[in-house]
């Protein structure tokens, strides 16, 4: 079987707005067949949640600081203001230690939060396996 | 001998602020500068008890009278100087909270002390450019992780071999780098961490812990470096010790730092033990070692910001300097203490105490990485 014929395992919303962060993950997800929708701000990543009927999110991968003037926080929002997706898991992955902030998330409901530059992103994605599976 | 006139023209024209108090705290003498600074006629002042004309704060704690620099300066018959890392504030008649740094001088006549000489300055400026800067070692560390973090996951995944094979020479190299920005990631961390201590935005949040299970994880983690330095690491827990209210993140960090600096500075092959011990009402942690020690001219120096003994510069390339800072910091506020022995050439013990009844409670935004 070549790799395209290999069913892609589930699909990973990432936002993320560090282009060289973005590839890192996106790459390491496919490698590990995953199908990744990639977004840089909040608009694009809200687009996806539109088209969710053509393609299903299992997981949303979530930085704190996007482009634009929204945050991850204002996504989290967003989707957990769609009673569909009150349970979809979340991972937040930020550079970010503001207790307020971990907490707002904390409230809305995730996954995980990892600290990036303290983690391998072996870690995560190891995590990340382990939640879907 | 200077005319009286003459004497209070210069006083009155002095540009700092002068307070003369007798051996029982009465006001004897104060100029017109410290009057603006007090809100305070200096004419009223004369005669009151110190406390009466202001109070001072550490911080934002009230300074109790016994504990005052001036109790000091009287007692060492020495001269005390409070500068702006004191966290010295003085309050005034109209409540306002001024950052000061002070001079204060025995009053000596024939040999014996009769009070004391203040003098008094406003650092209101100098504290916010103090300010700007620590908010500023915040901004540029967190700015500082976006790249760091990227180095480390692209050299992480070379390193995996998932990209393609990398040749024993290509990792050995990749793993430098990877080791490298390791480092300036830590660096990074503590810098943070520093700068929370410095604005005053940790938080404490105390909770029963186990500290023999904290302890262990903390050797977990640097079992890698014992071993590699062939170092024999003693456990000595009581085991009466049950669970302790502390902030479970901060003592990590405080046995993390205790640990590691004892590992970092023992020569291979030397002796590092780690004790959890009840004494006197305060829980124990105690860390010795076999390594260098600290030079008997460093030992005024070692809990300042960024110190390093010229000693363990030459011998150990690690080590930010940032370390024994972050633990006396957090340790302080968080009503417990610190402090050390030490022989150069044989070894180093510091014991950290905290009271059996738990760290105290500090509200605060940040938490400490």
């Amino acid at each position: 079987m070549t790799e395209a014929e290999i069913p892609k395992k589930s699909t990973i919303l990432l936002l993320e707005d560090d282009m060289l962060l973005l590839r890192a993950i996106k790459d390491k997800l496919e490698r590990e067949n995953y199908q990744v929708l990639t977004a840089r701000t909040f608009d694009q990543a809200a687009e996806y949640l539109l088209k969710e009927e053509e393609q299903k999110i299992d997981l949303i991968w979530l930085d704190h600081y996007l482009l634009g003037d929204k945050t991850g926080l204002d996504f989290l929002k967003r989707v957990r203001g769609d009673e569909n997706r009150q349970t979809t898991p979340v991972f937040v992955v930020s550079n970010s230690t503001n207790e307020e902030t971990i907490a707002k998330y904390r409230a809305l409901g995730i996954s995980k939060y990892y600290l990036k530059a303290n983690f391998r992103l072996e870690e995560i994605v190891d995590d990340l396996k382990r939640f879907l599976g | 001998m200077i005319p009286s006139d003459q004497l209070n023209a210069i006083l009155s024209s002095m540009a700092e602020g002068m307070v003369v108090v007798d051996n029982d705290r009465k006001i004897i003498l104060m100029n017109q500068a410290a009057g603006i600074l007090l809100r305070f006629a200096p004419q009223e002042a004369v005669g009151q008890p110190l406390e009466a004309v202001f109070r001072f704060f550490r911080g934002k704690e009230a300074v109790a009278p016994e504990n005052l620099p001036i109790e000091q300066a009287i007692r060492d018959k020495n001269i005390i100087s409070i500068s702006l890392l004191d966290n010295l504030y003085l309050r005034n008649r109209q409540d306002q909270m001024l950052p000061v740094s002070m001079l204060i001088a025995p009053l000596l006549r024939e040999q014996a002390v009769s009070g004391a000489i203040i003098l008094l300055r406003d650092i209101t400026k100098e504290k916010e450019i103090d300010q700007a800067k620590t908010e500023f070692v915040s901004l540029a560390s967190h700015q500082l992780r976006t790249p760091l973090s990227a180095i480390s996951w692209y050299a992480e995944m070379l390193l995996s071999g998932e990209i393609g094979v990398v040749n024993a020479k290509q990792k050995e190299y990749l793993e430098s780098l990877y080791e490298a920005n390791r480092r300036m990631i830590e660096l990074v961390n503590a810098l943070l961490n520093v700068s929370r201590i410095d604005l005053g935005t940790f938080t404490i949040e105390p909770e029963p812990c186990d500290l023999a299970a904290l302890a262990d994880g903390v050797i977990a983690e640097l079992l890698p470096a014992i071993s590699h330095k062939k170092i024999e690491l003693k456990k000595n827990y009581d085991p009466s010790l049950g669970s302790v209210s502390v902030d479970p993140k901060l003592t990590r960090i405080i046995f993390q730092n205790l640990l590691s600096n004892a590992v970092k500075y023992t020569p291979t092959g030397g002796t590092v033990t780690f004790y959890l011990l009840k004494e006197e009402g305060d829980v124990l942690c105690r860390v010795t070692d076999t390594g260098y020690g600290i030079p008997s001219a460093d030992r005024t120096k070692i809990f300042t910001k960024l110190f390093r003994s010229d000693n363990v510069k030459d011998k150990e390339a690690e080590g930010t300097g940032l370390g024994l800072y972050i633990i006396k910091s957090i340790i302080t506020a968080a009503g417990g203490s610190v402090s050390f022995d030490s022989l150069e050439g044989q070894g180093t013990t510091f014991t950290v105490r905290v009271p059996l009844s738990g760290m105290i409670k500090k509200q605060g935004t940040k938490e400490l990485s």
